[in-house]
């Protein structure tokens, strides 16, 4: 709690703190602790610990999970968490927190940057975010090379837990090749949104070794608590 | 299952507008369309009204009320009775022969009510758009229903009187016989004159028999000639005393006024209950046959095979207006430091 509190200290932008501080809502709170301690349980291995976090289609509420669990791993195991925005087409961690994009990852992959000038601190002490940086035509080509996965490794040394925001298979392949530089990855679903087959389908592009399981986003239920649990 | 459940569950205010519009808007149309003329009469009813008395009249808990109103319910079911009772209150559509249209003794049964006010008092009503017709078809009921009453028990009056008689006939006939086999017997063999002398004893023995048998045959005549006179007895008192177990109360009256019909309008509305109750139900299953989302843990690990490891409720963060904002910040663990404040400037 100390902790946060000397977070708090820090001078933000108003939007970026309130993201946080909504993401870090106790309600929520519990469910990010159980994705994580669910991710490890799955086996990541404790030297490399590197997860990310994919969806079928945009709009799942990937990038919130992504925040919500690297916020709660920084919070909770006061521990240093790098957040990887690997959606470079379409962007969102950028205008949910209101930082400026770029130096960001486009930029350290092409080299205009450093990992040093693209990592932006947060409120919260401990939690880094790389955005996904200038807009780039060619994002598969970049997270291809060899670049993306080096800069992965270098990012682990910097932090201890590098979490990686994938882009939604819809896509294309970007985020196939991204997810190969992690060792676990998560599957986000919008509870009542996604259809099944949509669903079906991004599993079936999937290796079964790296995902490690599902986070069901939006759940909501209309049945009272008894029922719930008689059914 | 848990989907569907969840989807009715989804929609409660719709299920709820539902279940009360449509009983509530078919009550409120009946209650203006389902007016008619009532007319009714009453009448008290002795025990035994009809002497026929079937295995359910014979209850003891039975009053003579309920018992007459299933006796006429009885009738009700019969087509000459509906026939009659429509020929006497001049019933429309009815055939040249005399004979109902299936849908007109429907129209009857259906309209006339009969019911007990009490132990004795049963009501007979009917509903119809006319009024003299309404007024006409009890007045016949009431009158067909004591003519059948009495009617019936002239026949079983007859009916005892007539049994005696048939017996009383068989007896005669069995007196006859021995009287005469008695006689018979006595000239042929005719009693000795000396008084000292006695009959051979296979002859006394043949008297004696001969006379037992004609005692008998007297005694059974006597009987019935005694049971013949008291049926013939209670026959007479029972034809007589008939119209005295079937009093009018109330003489059927030509209603002035409609009134609402509340069997009818129970029914629809009950009816349209169940309608409505059927629509939200088949609504939701429509609705949950077409949603093809994942919507539970259960669908999430049984459609991916993987483990579902957090399960995030829905929260509208992105809500807007002061009191959501303020409620945020109570509830957020990281307080934020507003731009203006102090610690803002230091870290400046």
């Amino acid at each position: 709690m100390a902790k946060m509190k000397k977070a708090a200290q820090t001078f933000l932008p108003p939007r970026t703190q309130e993201a946080i501080s909504e993401i870090t809502d106790p309600r929520l709170l519990v469910h990010f602790r159980e994705i994580y301690m669910s991710l490890f349980a799955a086996g990541i291995d404790s030297l490399h610990r590197t997860m990310a976090f994919v969806s079928a289609l945009y709009g799942e509420g990937t990038s919130t999970v992504c925040l919500g669990v690297s916020a709660c791993i920084a919070a909770d195991l006061c521990r240093s968490v790098v957040l990887v925005e690997g959606d470079m087409l379409r962007p969102s961690l950028r205008q949910s927190l209101s930082l400026p994009p770029s130096p960001g990852l486009s930029d350290v992959l092409l080299r205009r940057a450093s990992v040093e000038e693209a990592l932006r601190d947060t409120c919260l002490e401990g939690l880094q975010v790389l955005l996904a940086g200038s807009q780039v035509d060619n994002a598969i080509r970049l997270v291809q090379s060899r670049e993306f996965t080096e800069l992965v490794s270098a990012l682990q040394k910097k932090a201890d837990y590098v979490v990686v925001d994938l882009p939604p298979l819809a896509a294309g392949v970007v985020a196939l090749s991204m997810a190969s530089a992690v060792e676990a990855v998560a599957l986000v679903v919008r509870a009542g949104v996604t259809p099944r087959w949509i669903v079906k389908q991004a599993l079936s592009r999937f290796s079964n070794r790296k995902l490690k399981g599902v986070v069901l986003n939006g759940y909501r239920s209309s049945l009272p608590d008894w029922l719930e649990h008689l059914i | 299952m848990r989907n569907y459940l969840d989807t009715l569950a989804q929609h409660k205010l719709r299920a709820i507008i539902l279940i009360l519009l449509i009983p509530g808007s078919v009550a409120a149309g009946g209650f203006f369309y389902l007016q008619s003329y009532l007319s009714q009469a009453s009448f008290w009813a002795e025990n035994q009204t009809i002497g026929v008395q079937t295995t359910a009249n014979l209850s003891a808990v039975q009053t003579a009320s309920q018992q007459s109103t299933e006796q006429l319910y009885e009738l009700l079911q019969t087509r000459t009775f509906v026939e009659d009772l429509a020929k006497g209150a001049q019933y429309p559509g009815q055939k040249p022969d005399g004979s109902l249209p299936d849908r007109v003794v429907s129209e009857i049964r259906h309209n006339l009510n009969v019911s007990w006010s009490g132990p004795h008092i049963v009501t007979i009503s009917f509903r119809d758009d006319d009024p003299e017709l309404s007024a006409r078809v009890v007045s016949s009921t009431l009158h067909l229903f004591r003519d059948t009453v009495l009617r019936f028990k002239r026949e079983d009056a007859t009916l005892a009187v007539s049994f005696y008689q048939n017996q009383l006939e068989q007896y005669r006939t069995e007196l006859t016989r021995a009287s005469e086999e008695l006689r018979a017997f006595k000239e042929k063999y005719p009693a000795p004159t000396d008084p000292k002398v006695s009959r051979p004893p296979a002859q006394e023995q043949e008297l004696t028999r001969l006379e037992n048998q004609y005692e008998q045959a007297s005694t059974l005549y006597d009987g019935a000639l005694h049971r013949l006179d008291d049926a013939r007895l209670t026959s007479a008192a029972q034809v007589q005393e008939a119209p005295s177990s079937f009093r009018i109360m109330d003489q059927p009256r030509v209603p002035r006024e409609r009134t609402t019909d509340i069997k009818k309008l129970s029914v629809a509305a009950l009816a349209a209950l169940c309608l409505a109750i059927a629509m939200v139900l088949i609504l939701a299953l429509v609705e949950n046959w077409t949603n093809d989302s994942l919507r539970s843990r259960h669908d999430a690990s049984m459609i991916t095979d993987l483990p579902v490891i957090g399960c995030l409720p829905y929260m509208d963060l992105r809500r807007k207006g002061r009191k959501a904002k303020q409620k945020r910040a109570q509830n957020a663990i990281y307080p934020e430091p507003l731009p203006s404040s102090q610690r803002a400037q230091e870290v400046r």
